[in-house]
């Protein structure tokens, strides 16, 4: 019973350190700069990539549908 | 919820953010960097203890996040669940490398950052603070985790099962269990509590 009664006032004990000895941490301001800096260029450029896929989308499509037209096309005549 | 102002037009929230942001608004995704860089920095080092590791791994948090945020499922759970489950992997590979491990030692394992902003900072790196840094990076992953997320970040039960995918009583319960075992681990490095310390004199 004694046994518990420790164990229960050692966590309350370890409780406390806890949450007097852990608090939020700062990162360099520097770091965040750069880290958002390197974010914004690679948004930058992940964004031109975004607007080429459509395109890419629609030629292909044409392609395919180009393709299909010349084949029946053949078929038919044939 | 916390919103700012977008252009003076609009208010971005949290939840239209991640929304704008999935839909390659680099604007959107700045708003979720600037709200979380801090907590994943100090989630990672407390998890790893070496500030430029932190650094990395908190720099390819956002990468990877920024990456696939276009694939992003909003499955009703808070956005920085997913964002903390990034960092968490990362932190698994990063130990599993091994080329990074390395003996280092214990003084310079448990320096905190040097530019962190806490005035009392000298009086806190005490024997007793390094040991109990060092006991918790003992625990397993998910009990780390936990306590971080309790006494750093200073979320509730329920925010963290949802953080980590578990119903409030399994965090409960598995906040029991960390607790036993942080002081498991606190034993057998020397901690003594101020209790003990009293029986002892």
């Amino acid at each position: 019973m004694m046994d518990n009664f420790d164990d229960l006032v050692y966590t309350s004990s370890l409780e406390k350190k806890l949450s007097e000895s852990l608090r939020p941490l700062h990162p360099d301001p520097m770091f965040i700069h750069s880290l958002r800096e390197k974010l914004s260029q690679t948004s930058n450029v992940m964004v031109e990539k975004q607007v080429s896929h459509p395109a890419l989308w629609v030629l292909g499509a044409g392609l395919v549908t180009g393709v299909l037209l010349v084949l029946l096309t053949r078929r038919f005549k044939g | 919820m916390e919103s700012i102002q977008n252009d003076g037009l609009s208010a971005i929230t949290e939840e239209n953010a991640v929304k704008r942001a999935s839909e390659g608004d680099p604007e959107a995704f700045s708003f979720i960097y600037e709200r979380y860089v801090a907590r994943i920095y100090s989630y990672i080092f407390y998890r790893i203890g070496s500030e430029p590791d932190a650094e990395d791994i908190t720099s390819r948090v956002f990468y990877r996040a920024f990456g696939h945020i276009g694939s992003y499922v909003d499955k009703g759970v808070p956005f920085s669940a997913w964002l903390y489950r990034i960092a968490h992997n990362l932190i698994a590979n990063w130990h599993r490398d091994s080329h990074r491990r390395r003996e280092v030692p214990l003084e310079d394992q448990l320096e905190l950052p040097a530019h962190a902003d806490h005035p009392e900072r000298v009086v806190e790196r005490t024997q007793e603070m390094e040991l109990l840094l060092l006991g918790i990076r003992r625990l397993s992953p998910d009990r780390q985790q936990l306590l971080i997320l309790k006494f750093v970040e200073d979320y509730s039960n329920a925010e963290i099962g949802e953080i980590m995918g578990k119903s409030e009583g399994a965090i409960k319960s598995l906040y029991h269990r960390a607790l036993i075992a942080l002081r498991t681990e606190m034993t057998k490095i020397g901690y003594q509590s101020e209790n003990e310390n009293k029986e002892i004199l």
